[in-house]
């Protein structure tokens, strides 16, 4: 019962959604700014979800409807255990067991197997073409992750579980301030753009082209579904990497205040990504991701070898 | 649920799809133009979107080709209701300088249920931008 | 009463061969007397499993013993038969040599049984090379050219079963007893070393790993689907996989470089068979591919020399077999239906086989390990292991972890491919004219069954797989601290509940169907559609995907073909000697004495 309350309240789906949605919104929020623009209203991700929850569902014709129903289900079940995973982690380094990381890098790669199930049962040539290009730069940034990602594994001496991690951090400083981990902390956040499917790295929706891509078909609560996954991931994954390389987060005194900081400024450092770039073909992309930030990983890998 | 909540949420949060039924692009640049800094259109949560099922508002502006009907029709029912039209521009309400032309017969409310008409040769993104708060004014009291 | 793990062996056996005497035009009545004979070995292997018998010895030479290890080996490969029988009942209902069909697969049973529970060596190289019948059979059966894919198969099992037989005969210079109770040999000297590497290489070719995997695919684009499905797929891999175990476990003491063999062959196999697999146009050969990579876990598994890791090798062994006879037979159901295996024609059946499609989905998350799926626990202890062995110094570990962590997203990658070819998508033209529906429940039984397995041999990973199948047979291994996934299913179970909520909230029942919107399109051809397998081709060239794949389309890493090329070579080289004419032969003898003389010359004279 303590599980079911952590995965539906606290820190699972409502706190998660709630957070994601600020997280949504400041997203959008800085882009308006940076275009000069006034932006959104606050509750305006709420307002959307609300909105597509209250449409009717149109459903393609001649499709596979339990997939195409069931696909977004599966995206938000696992990233709302992602997120307790996470969250239970940062809390309470003591809950984390062996080999909590693999189980979460796992975990992750099912929204994107969903959102790609999904636009293959559409029976869209658009969506399929858009889920193949999603596979493909699922693909592509899992490379540089993992090698990112094992950066802090080497340094916290060969042990896989996030706890650990943490608690190295806490006796070692951050790993951002090591050589290796700032080169890794680098390829890390190119990696979660592709992961977040954000400019430059959104050829699978890509809008001007294939018209929402993998997503072309869905409407009301599915397509709030969706949405509301990628609101979670947009928290989740950045938690993610404040957890591997900034220390994780603190609550007490000013630890809030530096905690949220560095969420933030995460994010804000995405969203500048997203609006300074344009949109990479997916070959392009896949080149990119396989070739200089895996380059950049492998080196933060060797480096973190050495011992820097 | 009943429809006045439906069309409150609406109205918070319209995503258009824009379709051009053969219009000189002129409507088309003047609409791009509400969602510039501006206009900023996206305060009033109005975003673009690229499938018709993501839609809440079928923006329709050209004056209604023969070989577009079908289409057109086929669009809108694809549209997730509820749902409103738009028509925009002189050629989309009643053909304007293409009045007679064997090639448009219809006007687009002769196809489908317009809500709401912005006229112009084009016209200004202001006067868009009006009618536009206008139907969210016309929606949100027809909860009531 | 004779000694129930000498009936194991000789029960199948003997029906095998009486299957063969049943003519062709009873060619059903075989098919229902070998599911008896099936069903009854897996009701008696249970039996086994649950009270393990004394063993059984007669001479020096034939010792059965049934231990922990050996009994997970057998109650699958009875599993397996019996489910890949009652499949083959419909599912090659129109083939002719039906009787050939079930004798050999009653045969391989028994041949497997043998190898399983044989504790003298070379007791076992006997029925180890007697399971080479089987598969002949097996290939010869198939349709098209079979005879080169034969010809390979031979040649690569019956070399390597030459060679595990000099390793045999090494081996007993240091332990001549020849028993596999406990040997461990320390790897100290040559003859150690090679005796290890041949007893690899038989196992390399029987499981099917770089470089001497290829039988496989050529295999699989001839042979019956089910043939694929029980060989390759599941039996040889049980067969072989226990004896890289006994290898690991009780033969060898092995060191470090040993290990170090070993994953490098693991990750090697892991990578060059996803990236082979991610850009065919042939189903059959597709999997064939992701059978090899497969092995690549496994052998990793052993390489990494801890306890989780062996024991998640071991636990990969039992879910490959699963999956992978899931998918086989689940793309095979399809292709009995459309009647043809390539890509380019297939697609869009999901809507008319429903419950196909389900365990084609399960099995295929299951073996690009999505937790909590049973591919996912495997992979999991077999990463902890390498873990394990990277605590002990060194840095080469990192390289193992990528590969397998990346192969899983290239594995989960060509199966989406899949999916969406032939399931998902447009239907092509022979779907949209044929009535497609379910295959019949003989053949949809099984691959149920197979996904049932896959899904409950996850979440219940711990009280089950862990404790009653791997957990006795792995010395050594401790089970706790182990990835619990029971708790995180019923959370995910929670969380589709949520959204299904959500979807009620959202009357997602009264959904209203349109026509797809393809950019205001009326509606496309099918021979317009997205076929699934063209998704790769923008990524092919990139390197160094285009480098392996080149490779191995030109077959340069083909140890099969690269043997045959040198061994044609030698000969054409003694070719040129045999000229046929009398003086040159006389020439020859001459010179030979005359070197024999100079050599023994100073004891002769």
């Amino acid at each position: 019962m303590n599980a079911l309350f952590s995965y539906l309240v606290f820190p699972g789906f409502l706190f998660t959604a709630g957070i994601g949605c600020v997280a949504s919104w400041l997203d959008r929020k800085v882009t308006a700014r940076v275009q000069w623009r006034v932006g959104p209203p606050f509750f305006q991700p709420v307002f959307d979800l609300a909105k597509l929850m209250v449409k009717e569902t149109v459903i393609p014709r001649g499709c596979v409807r339990t997939l195409f129903l069931g696909a977004p289900l599966f995206g938000l079940a696992a990233v709302t255990l992602v997120s307790t995973l996470i969250w239970k982690i940062l809390l309470n380094p003591e809950t984390a067991f062996a080999g909590d990381l693999i189980v979460i890098l796992y975990l992750l790669m099912i929204p994107g197997l969903s959102v790609i199930i999904g636009g293959f049962s559409s029976r869209n040539p658009i969506a399929s073409l858009g889920a193949s290009r999603e596979m493909k730069l699922m693909l592509a940034d899992e490379l540089p992750f993992i090698l990112a990602v094992s950066v802090p594994i080497i340094q916290a001496k060969g042990s896989i579980s996030l706890g650990f991690i943490l608690g190295y951090q806490e006796t070692y400083g951050m790993i951002l301030g090591t050589w290796s981990g700032a080169l890794a902390f680098i390829a890390a956040i190119l990696a979660m753009q592709a992961k977040l499917a954000l400019v430059p790295f959104d050829m699978a929706e890509a809008e001007t082209e294939l018209m929402g891509g993998v997503m072309v078909e869905y409407s009301g609560p599915p397509l709030a579904v969706f949405k509301l996954t990628r609101i979670m991931m947009l928290f989740t994954l950045p938690m993610l990497l404040v957890a591997l390389f900034m220390g994780g987060v603190r609550f007490s005194g000013f630890g809030i205040l530096w905690s949220v900081l560095k969420f933030a400024l995460l994010l804000v450092l995405v969203t500048l990504i997203r609006n300074t770039n344009p949109r990479l073909r997916i070959d392009q992309a896949v080149r990119f991701l396989w070739g200089p930030v895996a380059g950049i990983a492998a080196v933060a890998v060797v480096l973190a070898i050495l011992g820097l | 649920m009943n429809m006045g909540f439906k069309l409150n949420a609406l109205t918070r949060s319209l995503w258009v799809y824009h379709l051009s039924t053969g219009s000189c692009n002129n409507c088309d640049i003047e609409i791009l133009d509400c969602l510039t800094p501006r206009y900023d259109l996206e305060r009033f949560g109005i975003t673009l979107v690229g499938s018709p099922k993501h839609a809440d508002v079928l923006l329709v502006t050209g004056n209604m080709t023969l070989k577009n009907i079908p289409r057109v029709k086929k669009v809108y029912e694809s549209m997730a209701k509820p749902g409103v039209v738009i028509a925009v521009g002189t050629c989309a309400l009643g053909h304007g300088i293409f009045k007679g032309s064997y090639i448009c017969p219809q006007c687009v409310d002769e196809v489908l249920p317009v809500n709401l008409y912005i006229p112009g040769c084009p016209p200004k993104p202001e006067a868009i931008l009006a009618g536009v708060v206008k139907l969210i004014k016309h929606l949100r009291e027809k909860k009531t | 009463m004779m000694n129930p793990l000498l009936m194991t062996i000789l029960f199948p056996l003997a029906a095998g061969l009486l299957c063969f005497l049943f003519p062709e035009r009873l060619k059903r009545i075989s098919g229902l007397f070998a599911v008896l004979c099936t069903t009854a070995l897996l009701v008696f292997s249970i039996r086994l499993f649950l009270n393990a018998p004394s063993g059984w010895s007669e001479g020096s030479f034939l010792y059965l013993k049934l231990d922990a290890l050996s009994r997970i080996g057998l109650v699958f490969a009875a599993l397996f038969g019996f489910l890949i029988s009652l499949y083959a009942l419909t599912g090659m209902s129109g083939e002719s040599s039906l009787p050939t069909f079930y004798g050999s697969l009653l045969l391989s049973l028994g041949g497997s049984a043998g190898v399983l529970l044989s504790q003298h060596l070379l007791t076992l190289l006997v029925f180890w090379g007697f399971l080479g019948l089987p598969l002949y059979l097996f290939i010869h059966m198939g349709k098209g050219d079979t005879g080169q894919a034969a010809t390979e198969a031979l040649i690569l099992i019956g070399g390597t079963d030459a060679l595990m037989l000099l390793g045999i005969a090494l081996l007993s210079l240091s332990s001549p007893a020849l028993m596999l109770g406990n040997m461990r040999i320390p790897l100290s000297d040559w003859t150690t070393w090679v005796a290890f590497l041949c007893l690899c290489l038989a196992v390399f070719a029987k499981a099917g790993a770089i470089p001497v995997h290829t039988w496989i695919p050529s295999m699989a684009r001839t042979a019956h689907v089910p043939a694929t499905a029980f060989m390759p797929a599941a039996l040889d891999k049980l067969v072989g996989i226990y004896l890289l175990a006994r290898i690991c476990f009780s033969l060898f003491e092995l060191s470090g470089a040993s290990r170090f063999f070993l994953c490098l062959v693991g990750s090697l196999t892991i990578l060059i068979g996803v990236i082979m697999a991610l850009f065919q146009h042939d189903y059959r050969r597709l999997l064939a591919f992701h059978a090899i990579s497969q092995v690549g876990y496994m052998i990793l598994g052993f390489g990494t020399g801890s306890a989780v890791g062996m024991a998640g090798a071991l636990f990969h062994m039992l879910n490959n077999a699963l999956y992978k006879s899931a998918l086989f037979l689940s793309c095979g159901s399809v292709e009995y239906r459309l009647g043809t295996s390539d890509l380019d024609r297939m697609g869009g059946v999901g809507r008319s086989m429903p419950l196909t499609l389900g365990a084609f989905l399960v099995s295929a998350a299951a073996i690009s390990g999505i937790p909590p799926l049973n591919g996912f626990a495997s992979k999991w202890m077999i990463y902890q292991g390498v873990l394990d062995m990277g605590k002990q110094g060194g840095f080469v570990w990192i390289i193992w972890l990528v590969a397998a962590l990346f192969g899983s997203g290239l594995t989960l990658a060509s199966f989406m491919k899949l999916a969406h070819t032939l399931f998902l998508g447009a239907p092509s033209r022979s779907v949209e004219t044929g009535r497609i529906r379910e295959a019949g429940p003989a053949m949809t039984f099984p691959v149920l069954v197979l996904a049932v397995f896959c899904l409950a041999l996850g979440i219940l990973f711990y009280p089950v797989a862990l404790r009653i199948f791997i957990g006795p047979a792995v010395p050594g291994l401790k089970i706790s601290g182990l990835w619990q996934p029971v708790q995180a299913s019923w959370l995910l179970f929670a969380g589709i509940i949520l959204g299904a909520v959500l979807y009620l909230l959202g009357r997602v029942g009264r959904a209203r169907e349109a026509e797809p919107f393809i950019g205001g399109e009326e509606g496309l051809d099918a021979d317009e559609r997205v076929t699934g397998t063209e998704f790769y081709n923008t990524i092919r060239d990139i390197q160094p995907f285009g480098f392996i794949f080149r490779m191995g389309e030109t077959r340069l890493m083909d140890l099969y073909h690269f043997g045959g090329k040198l061994s044609f070579a030698f000969a054409s080289l003694l070719q040129r000697v045999h000229h046929g004419v009398l003086t040159g032969y006389v020439a020859w003898l001459l010179a030979g004495l005359i070197l024999l003389y100079i050599l023994l010359g100073g004891r002769l004279l």
